[in-house]
């Protein structure tokens, strides 16, 4: 006989074995998972609710920044209006009716 | 496998929306399967329940990104696959095969074996042979062992074996080729056993 014969017949004699009995569940198995299980979810909610609060947050502080740029687009457009002919027209006439010049 | 009158979509459903009593419906139906998945692969039967336990926490955590696209039961059976190849490769490989490893019990068992016919067996025959079958693969890489098992004890085809643990067929084909030369080489350099080979 050669070695890949025997082999053969090992798994053949092994293939043929009965399966083994399963034992019954040991105590508390099951609720060891179940209560990892319950765990795992508690996690992932408490992690969405501080991803859901931090998207939030970024959506009021984004109102807020656009809320204040309009409130102040008079003062922001006043200012971009120092440079206009007329204003400098008038700046200058303030300047010399104060006699800094 | 789990009982016919096993509804796994109402489970899986069931589960999603959290219900405790399904969790455990799905742990029953599927323990015996991957107890016998565990068994047929971990070779050290410590832990059998440890690592089904394992197993099955993997399970119910990516339970969500399961698609519905294989069996379930083929699921699970890759993720318990996968999480027994990674305990056995954490298993220390014993140190090459020595001479005085055959010890003269076992010799005797592989001439009993090797002189009795393959359809005269009796269930100590086979017996015999688990435990020298077993002695040859805790001498094996743990995918060489995994994958002998698969191949040659579970007849599963290469195709199967790769939906399984995702080598390339052809890998595998090479590497169960690789495995058998290992384990002919063991029984082939031990004196004592030269006999039986020869002849």
């Amino acid at each position: 006989m050669n070695t890949e014969e025997f082999l053969q017949r090992l798994f053949s004699f092994v293939r043929r074995l009965p399966p083994e009995e399963i034992p019954g569940t040991p105590y508390g198995w099951e609720t060891r998972i179940v209560a990892h299980w319950r765990e795992t979810i508690a996690r992932r909610k408490a992690a969405a609710g501080l991803l859901r609060g931090l998207r939030w947050a970024a959506l009021m502080a984004c109102a807020i920044a656009l809320l204040a740029g309009t409130m102040a687009s008079d003062e922001l457009a006043a200012f971009r209006s120092r440079n206009d002919p007329e204003a400098r027209i008038a700046d200058s006439a303030l300047v010399a009716g104060y006699g800094y010049e | 496998m789990p009982d016919a009158s096993f509804d796994e979509q109402a489970c899986l459903q069931q589960i999603a929306q959290g219900d405790e009593a399904a969790a455990h419906e799905l742990l029953q139906q599927f323990r015996p399967f991957v107890l016998r998945l565990v068994r047929s692969h971990l070779p050290r039967r410590v832990s059998e329940e440890d690592l089904a336990q394992m197993i099955f926490i993997k399970v119910f955590q990516n339970l969500d990104k399961y698609s519905g696209k294989v069996p379930l039961a083929h699921w699970i059976s890759r993720i318990a696959v996968n999480t027994c190849l990674n305990e056995l490769r954490a298993e220390k490989r014993r140190p090459e095969w020595r001479l005085s490893d055959f010890d003269e019990e076992t010799s005797t068992a592989i001439e009993q074996v090797a002189r009795t016919e393959a359809d005269l067996g009796s269930p100590a025959d086979a017996r015999l042979a688990k435990d020298i079958l077993h002695q040859l693969l805790a001498q094996l890489p743990p995918e060489d062992r995994l994958l002998i098992t698969l191949l040659h004890l579970e007849e599963r085809s290469v195709q199967e074996i790769h939906q399984l643990t995702g080598w390339n067929p052809s890998a595998i084909k090479v590497r169960a080729f690789r495995a058998r030369a290992k384990m002919k080489k063991m029984l082939n350099n031990n004196p004592k056993l030269a006999p039986i080979f020869t002849s």
